[in-house]
């Protein structure tokens, strides 16, 4: 709405999408709790950062005129029992082969009978993390949530080990874990400079970083300047009481 | 390193292939190892290839899930697997779909199987490799198992979700090989996730990794044919 959060919660009152009790008890908090609430958690970085949300539901192409700081969070559905993963492509920034898997920095296996000096890892292009000062944005997050973790119904399944394992499956409990349920890519992406970034995300088998991806999805992040608290670049909260105070006469 | 047994299973199953099999991989993993304990009892000669896509279908039954112990538990006994080419895997399947049934093609027999737990150690697993049981691994999967570079799959970490796989193959250390100890054993993992995972669809758990995100295993006895 490129409005401050107190002029679009009096904007929603105009509407009549709010009423007025309830903008005022929203206008008095603030937006911070609204914002921890779409992040999942309270700000690691900037509290005064806006907050971003992208889903499935996003169309593709989607541009975002956020400000430099800002959080974009994007959220898409994998199944990791596929091995299919979202990566972000920024095939400016090469990841070494078996990066994740330290033993293989050492060993192979042959096939057969034998581990085997691993050969030199080899550079491949990849879709992984920017950092700051390369491509203008850094991933602050990139994490796989469970079913368990994202869905509050089944938030109470239980979680087993190998030491539990005789005591689990005498009980029978385990035989309800489910071996093939979806969870959620969760990338949390900020701009930290001006300028138009690319987001390319793909959907592609974990080990194979290059090569045709399954689906993908691409936005565009326009970025302006940072927050210049205590306008931010829409009303200053002085102007507010007054803007209210018209409005509310109007009304 | 030294296979419990010897790495002909290993070995056979490797240059036998594999496909990805999208979210169907219990009903995989227990489809390989349905499939191996009834060749090593020389049954089953007319359908070595068992449909995955009814196995995994036939978990849904209420009250159990598909993708579950205990669909698996249910299925195996009392709906059985045709042949593959009765239903041969469809990746293009919609589950949640009320038209998700057996097509006209399912005719049986429906060889069945009986589901018993597993056992957890590494030599208890071979003991099992031994006399013609390949066990079905259910594990959290691990950053190092999406990506097991070197086809060895090392590190303690947990995991998350939940991923099902064919053990079929137990190999040990005869001495320390980098931060692998003498004595550890390795177990040699099928996955459903194509050829290109791994070598050739196959990797190596190291024991510590199977304890940091194994979460059971199952072995299944062919019990016979259902018309």
């Amino acid at each position: 709405m490129q409005v401050s959060y107190a002029a679009a919660v009096w904007g929603l009152v105009q509407m009549n999408k709010l009423d007025q009790t309830t903008a005022a008890i929203l206008a008095r908090r603030g937006p911070r709790p609204a914002k921890d609430a779409l992040r999942g958690s309270p700000s690691l970085t900037d509290a005064r950062a806006d907050v971003w949300l992208l889903d499935a539901s996003s169309a593709d192409g989607t541009t975002i005129t956020c400000r430099v700081g800002d959080e974009i969070h994007i959220r898409l559905a994998e199944n990791l029992s596929t091995g299919h993963i979202w990566q972000l492509d920024d095939r400016r920034h090469p990841l070494l082969a078996g990066q994740a898997n330290d033993l293989s920095q050492q060993l192979s296996w042959d096939g057969n009978s034998g581990l085997v000096p691993a050969a030199r890892p080899t550079p491949v292009t990849a879709p992984y993390a920017g950092r700051p000062g390369d491509s203008g944005l850094e991933i602050t997050l990139d994490t796989h949530v469970g079913p368990a973790d994202s869905d509050p119904a089944t938030s109470e399944q239980p979680l087993f080990d190998l030491d539990d394992l005789q005591a689990v499956t005498a009980s029978g409990d385990a035989d309800d874990l489910t071996t093939a349920a979806g969870g959620t890519r969760v990338l949390v992406v900020r701009p930290h400079r001006i300028g138009e970034f690319p987001l390319r995300l793909t959907l592609r088998p974990a080990w194979q970083p290059s090569g045709p991806p399954v689906d993908s999805r691409q936005f565009v992040l326009a970025t302006r300047g940072a927050h210049t608290l205590p306008d931010q670049g829409g009303y200053a909260n002085p102007q507010l009481g007054e803007w209210a105070r018209q409005h509310r006469s109007a009304a | 390193m030294r296979w419990t047994g010897s790495s002909t299973i290993v070995n056979t199953f490797r240059r036998s292939g594999t496909r990805e099999q999208g979210e169907t991989c219990l009903a995989w993993a227990a489809t390989a190892a349905h499939q191996y304990a009834a060749a090593q009892r020389h049954q089953y000669a007319a359908a070595k290839h068992l449909s995955v896509e009814y196995l995994h279908w036939a978990c849904g039954h209420a009250p159990h899930r598909r993708g579950t112990i205990g669909g698996l538990r249910n299925a195996l006994p009392h709906h059985g697997q045709p042949a593959d080419d009765q239903w041969p895997y469809d990746p293009t399947a919609d589950e949640s779909d009320p038209s998700y049934q057996p097509p006209i093609t399912v005719t049986g027999p429906y060889h069945t199987a009986n589901l018993r737990n597993g056992p957890q150690d590494p030599v208890d697993l071979a003991t099992e490799l031994m006399a013609g049981h390949l066990a079905v691994a259910v594990l959290r999967v691990t950053p190092q198992f999406l990506n097991p570079t070197g086809g060895i799959i090392h590190g303690t970490h947990g995991g998350t979700d939940g991923h099902a796989v064919t053990v079929v193959g137990v190999a040990r250390t005869t001495r320390a090989v980098g931060p692998l100890p003498k004595d550890e054993h390795l177990l040699c993992l099928r996955n459903s996730w194509g050829a290109s995972w791994g070598i050739d669809g196959h990797a190596l758990l190291a024991d510590a990794t199977w304890r940091a995100c194994g979460l059971r295993t199952a072995i299944v006895d062919p019990a016979g044919l259902r018309p």
